[in-house]
């Protein structure tokens, strides 16, 4: 009846906080699960349970029972838990070994001694469910992040378990990416108990049969998905979907046709635009004729002209390898052209996606001193500035953690205060909110709207489609090394074939809007909110 | 077909890339064997542009290649160096006296050539046979040699970790070098801090992704020492043969002139 039993477990980790305190699940045989809660609530440690790899791999205080396809995870050898259950981890790159697609998959069915001819049926079998077939020979890194999630799943696939666990695949995704890994979950569904623990709700509640929400180490709710995000905080650190959000705002309303009912209607005139507009100001940057070509021979950027005034919050979309973080280096001086030019006016900073790309110093003080000091500040200036900078990004008191010990949301705040620490008047942030939840997105991005506020030119690159719509006055969107479309967001956001050539999605509210009211393009909740309000109240 | 080997893409196979994989590894073993017994400058020539022309029969694209120059003209340099300044090789004429009593003499630049003609043997074979082979080969090649799984897939990792390492040396040198670090001015001992101070972040990077590796390599079942099978089955073919004869006469052919004389460093008589 149950593929896994968790009875009171309760998790410490050898050096750390408790991360599980009590935590009582049973998932049925075919069930897909999805796990949801903000970072740190323990989802990764549920899973890495459910695996053996705790306690069996991890230090730590254990207590409670896990029995997974009726063997208990701290009793049975990790080698026999491996038949019953594949897990797929967040990091791509970090899961496959082999250096083909058809080795990644033969190399666990060669570690349990499987004959040649059945492992040939099952590498085949499992290429098949992945749709991966015609890249068996490909090389990991030739491949998309998408397809390399979906090799990671193969891979577990080959081995027939019962049970597979995704812990955040999506989170490194671009946006066909993620659609690949769900697409390939939904063929999936039926034949295996799933289990996804996930930030990305709206996906996920499409396929879930039911969802949890983890919090502090605790499961605080569950439900089937239809109901889950009606009862659930909003403050709770997950997204929830915006029609839901929207629902709720209007007390509940689950039935769409009425809200469409509510605002059916010439409604142009009411929108009240939420999100920033862009500005008229001198030229911060300004690129002309940009070609860069790398030295194997990929053309990144293929002719690219572009100016981003002073003062203007701007997102660059597009899927992966559309030449987007080739442009930012080159605008900063990291890369050189090889054709056409770039001018920069004022000082430019730029974040790094990983932030420990950018940390090398022993404690949060020092790193933010760094950039100062290069400056030649006196001490005093220096002490002054930090404690400012590290109030700014919300740090204040932890001027002596070593910055590996924080957090990933605080050494990605941490990584802006770094570079803000050079007050650079341009600031480009690569993917600023992967990985991060939604408290973690807001604090991110609000911090960057308060120095947009302050003057500071922002150039952000980012997949989510939430975040742009909400933040950015203007966006860029480039295909192949060329921009496709730049403008307004809500020009841009208004052209959905535009977006489907770069293959990005709008956001959920903006195509609910699109179809209840095509003359207008809705950015966010709020917006929509206020059209239905008016509506009401006439 | 075209294929990805550890080094580069190649655009098609080639009659190297389809030797069988232990065979690529003796081949690599014996090469450097031979160039490390030849002292006379011409066979050592002759060494070198046979290897040369296996680039060509190995359809490598030379311009790929060409970055490794860099590196090949500092050993050059190396090599000249430590014999030109460092070196007492008696010869017929001595062309300078340095006050730290060493000398130059015509024999000490035969010999300085020579080395470097060894030093290109060993190189250009190395990369000739690097760059025409695959990951599986290098795991097949150990384990057809009778070397146990667990080294073959520790040496076939590393070369995949390297890929991710360079990646994320050049992702932090990029973030420092943004906040002000420079990697290319400065005194040499500054250029040197600034390199040490990329280990810090490098360091907790490959730590984060060892443990994450050795959950992934657990969960795929690998057990040292275990009973295993292999999806891919190699057989020694005629050519294979052929040229596994061959490298072996060679290598006795070496053995001997070198014992008798003909492969000996012409120079050496001055010496005695």
């Amino acid at each position: 009846m149950y593929d896994i039993v968790i009875e009171n477990l309760r998790w410490k980790y050898e050096d750390g906080e408790e991360a599980l305190k009590g935590v009582n699940l049973k998932v049925r045989k075919g069930e897909f699960l999805g796990i949801v809660g903000p970072n740190g609530s323990g989802k990764t440690t549920l899973c890495l349970c459910m695996t053996g790899l705790i306690p069996q791999m991890v230090k730590g205080r254990w207590e409670g029972r896990v029995i997974v396809d009726g063997m208990d995870v701290t009793k049975t050898k990790l080698r026999d838990i491996v038949r019953s259950v594949g897990i797929v981890f967040q990091d791509p790159e970090v899961q496959l070994l082999k250096m083909t697609v058809e080795d990644e998959l033969a190399f666990p069915l060669e570690n349990f001694a499987v004959p040649r001819e059945e492992m040939r049926k099952r590498v085949e079998w499992a290429l098949k469910q992945t749709r991966m077939e015609e890249y068996r020979m490909k090389h990991p890194f030739e491949l998309s992040g998408g397809q390399k999630q979906r090799v990671a799943i193969a891979s577990v696939l080959a081995l027939t378990p019962k049970i597979i666990i995704l812990d955040e695949p999506t989170s490194d995704l671009d946006p066909i990416g993620k659609r690949e890994v769900f697409d390939t979950l939904h063929r999936l569904k039926g034949k295996h108990t799933i289990i996804v623990a996930e930030h990305e709700t709206e996906e996920l509640m499409k396929y879930a049969d039911r969802l949890i929400l983890l919090k502090d180490g605790k499961i605080i709710h569950e439900d089937r998905p239809s109901r889950f995000f009606y009862k659930i905080d909003v403050d709770s650190g997950v997204h929830i979907p915006q029609l839901i959000m929207l629902s709720r705002l209007l007390g509940n309303v689950r039935n769409l046709t009425a809200i469409r009912e509510l605002v059916k209607y010439d409604s142009v005139k009411h929108v009240r635009e939420t999100s920033p507009k862009r500005v008229e100001s001198e030229e911060a940057v300004k690129v002309s004729g940009l070609k860069f070509i790398y030295p194997d021979g990929t053309i990144a950027i293929n002719g690219v002209n572009l100016s981003i005034r002073k003062g203007e919050f701007t997102a660059l979309i597009g899927p992966n390898g559309s030449g987007k973080t080739t442009l930012c280096k080159c605008i900063v001086g990291l890369l050189k052209p090889t054709e056409g030019n770039v001018k920069v006016d004022g000082r430019i900073g730029m974040v790094f996606q990983n932030p420990d790309h950018q940390l090398f110093c022993k404690t949060v003080y020092e790193e933010c001193a760094f950039g100062l000091r290069r400056m030649g500040l006196a001490e005093e200036e220096i002490k002054e500035a930090v404690a400012d900078i590290l109030k700014v990004v919300g740090l204040s008191g932890l001027e002596n953690v070593e910055p590996f010990f924080l957090t990933k949301d605080k050494r990605q705040r941490l990584a802006i205060a770094a570079t803000l620490a050079t007050q650079p008047e341009i600031i480009i942030v690569d993917e600023p909110t992967t990985g991060q939840d939604v408290r973690q997105t807001r604090d991110i991005m609000d911090l960057l709207r308060r120095l947009n506020e302050k003057g500071k030119t922002i150039l952000i690159v980012t997949h989510d489609m939430k975040v742009v719509a909400k933040y950015a006055g203007r966006t860029i969107v480039m295909k192949d090394g060329r921009i496709i479309a730049d403008g307004e967001t809500r020009d841009i956001f208004s052209r959905f074939d535009v977006l489907r050539e770069a293959s990005i999605l709008p956001p959920q509210i903006t195509i609910f809007g699109r179809k209840i009211i095509p003359q207008t393009t809705v950015l966010t909740v709020e917006e929509m909110y206020e059209l239905v309000k008016v509506r009401e109240h006439e | 077909m075209s294929m990805r080997t550890l080094f580069l893409h190649l655009p098609k196979e080639s009659p190297m890339t389809k030797l069988h994989p232990s065979l690529k590894l003796i081949t690599l073993i014996i090469i450097n064997l031979i160039a490390w017994i030849m002292e006379a400058p011409i066979p050592l020539l002759i060494l070198v542009s046979s290897t040369i022309l296996c680039f060509k029969i190995a359809m490598i694209p030379v311009r790929r290649i060409m970055r490794f120059f860099r590196f090949i003209l500092l050993i050059v340099q190396a090599v000249l160096i430590s014999y030109l300044l460092g070196s007492k090789i008696p010869g017929e004429s001595v062309y300078i006296t340095f006050p730290w009593g060493t000398y130059i003499s015509e024999t000490t630049l035969l010999y300085a050539f020579t080395m470097i003609l060894r030093f290109f043997a060993m190189l250009f074979a190395s990369t000739l046979l690097l760059a025409t082979m695959t990951e599986r080969d290098i795991v097949y090649g150990l384990v057809y040699l009778h070397l146990p799984y667990s080294l073959s897939f520790v040496v076939s990792l590393a070369f995949k970790t390297m890929g991710v390492f360079i990646d994320d040396f050049i992702k932090v040198r990029d973030a420092m070098t943004l906040r002000g670090v420079s990697f290319d001015k400065g005194s040499l001992l500054e250029r040197a801090k600034n390199y040490a101070s990329l280990g810090v972040p490098l360091a907790v990077l490959s730590i984060r992704r060892m443990i994450e590796s050795s959950y992934v390599v657990a969960m795929r079942g690998l057990t040292l020492g275990g009973r295993r099978t292999y999806f891919h089955e190699y057989k020694f073919k005629i050519y294979d043969l052929l040229l596994l004869v061959f490298l072996g006469v060679l290598l006795a052919i070496t053995l001997l002139l070198k014992w008798t004389g003909p492969l000996s460093f012409p120079g050496w008589p001055l010496r005695r």
